[in-house]
């Protein structure tokens, strides 16, 4: 091992993910070599300055405030079925009933009983939250995008 | 209670598992964030919606999968798209202020090695602050959190060695800021 591979592995053995050999290849060459000696010492005491950094207790409250944020969630993600997804399915019927009643008519009065696709289907399309939600924003920030 | 028990139940609707969840966790994703984003106030808002954004996600999570690490990846996704828009430099007085004085926690009683330790710490924390924002936040989770690689890997979507290879160019900026202070 020469001082390049140290510098290259020392980051991997500070961090428990070398293999057994690779540390120990790496105490030795530390041991005989003063520099690198010196730059293993440097670097775990980075990690001891990291890991003393302070953490600070979380505001009073946060567990009750995120809690009611999820009910609020929840309450928003059932008004959206009940604003958007009850009426549309309640068209849906509307207009179903008419093409029903229709054909029905149609067989009843001689015309050709065409059997056709409705095409009011593909609720699927629609998205899970609207364009401006609360939920939509935090869906896209959750896949990392953004409106830039 | 186990997470894999407690995320089962949130899923079935129990809100108080997933109470459960928020007090295990919230204190060290806080504690991200503010690392992350340097603002204690935006801070608290992104913990709110990590966990909101958890519950949405209760559908996604898999038994196999740890749940530190499943919430650290709606974390750092929150807090990358955050630090495109606003990063503050993280700095050693609002964390002191926050309540948590790092060099009182210190073992000696002399002041001049308080003081010593506090200048150490605030080098530290300016030159954390110079690195890109995902490379202190893969650094965090490295030496703060205690995550694998490959625990990381998946917490930022990314491949092990690129990882490794972030931790490796930070390392290296952090031993050039702290130079000062360093052996070397
Ligand atoms: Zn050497």
């Amino acid at each position: 091992m020469d001082c390049n591979d140290f510098e290259k592995l020392a980051g991997r053995v500070l961090d428990g993910e070398a293999a057994p050999e690779e540390a120990t290849a790496l105490e030795a060459h530390a041991a005989s070599c003063e520099s690198c000696g010196v730059l293993i010492g440097d670097l775990s005491a980075l990690g001891r300055l990291h890991s003393g950094l302070p953490e600070l207790e979380p505001p009073a409250g946060l567990t009750d405030r995120i809690m009611a944020g999820i009910k609020r969630f929840e309450t928003g993600r059932t008004g959206w079925i009940w604003r958007v997804l009850v009426p549309a399915a309640a068209a849906v019927f509307v207009l179903l009933g008419i093409r029903i009643g229709t054909q029905i008519t149609d067989a009843w009065f001689g015309e050709p009983a065409v059997v056709q696709h409705s095409e009011v289907t593909g609720l699927e399309h629609l998205d899970v939250y609207p364009p401006d939600s609360f939920g939509k924003a935090i869906e896209l920030a959750a896949k990392g995008e953004d409106d830039e | 209670m186990e997470d894999d028990i407690l995320m089962q139940r949130a899923k079935g609707g129990d809100h108080d598992a997933f109470r459960q969840v928020v007090e295990r966790y919230q204190r060290e994703i806080y504690n991200y964030f503010i690392r992350s984003t340097g603002s204690i106030e935006d801070s608290e808002d992104m913990t709110q919606h990590c966990f909101v954004n958890l519950y949405n996600s209760l559908g996604r999570y898999r038994r196999s999968a740890s749940l530190r690490t499943f919430i650290y990846r709606i974390a750092t996704n929150l807090a990358i798209s955050f630090s495109r828009k606003r990063k503050l430099p993280l700095s050693l007085d609002i964390l002191v202020e926050g309540g948590c004085d790092p060099a009182s926690e210190s073992s000696s009683d002399r002041p001049e090695d308080l003081a010593y330790v506090r200048e150490l710490q605030q080098a530290y924390v300016e030159s954390l602050a110079k690195l890109p924002a995902e490379w202190s936040m893969i650094l965090d989770l490295r030496i703060g959190k205690e995550l694998s690689y490959k625990e990381i890997a998946d917490a930022v979507g990314r491949s092990v060695s690129s990882v490794e290879s972030i931790l490796f160019r930070a390392r290296e900026k952090l031993s050039a800021g702290m130079a000062p202070f360093l052996s070397r």
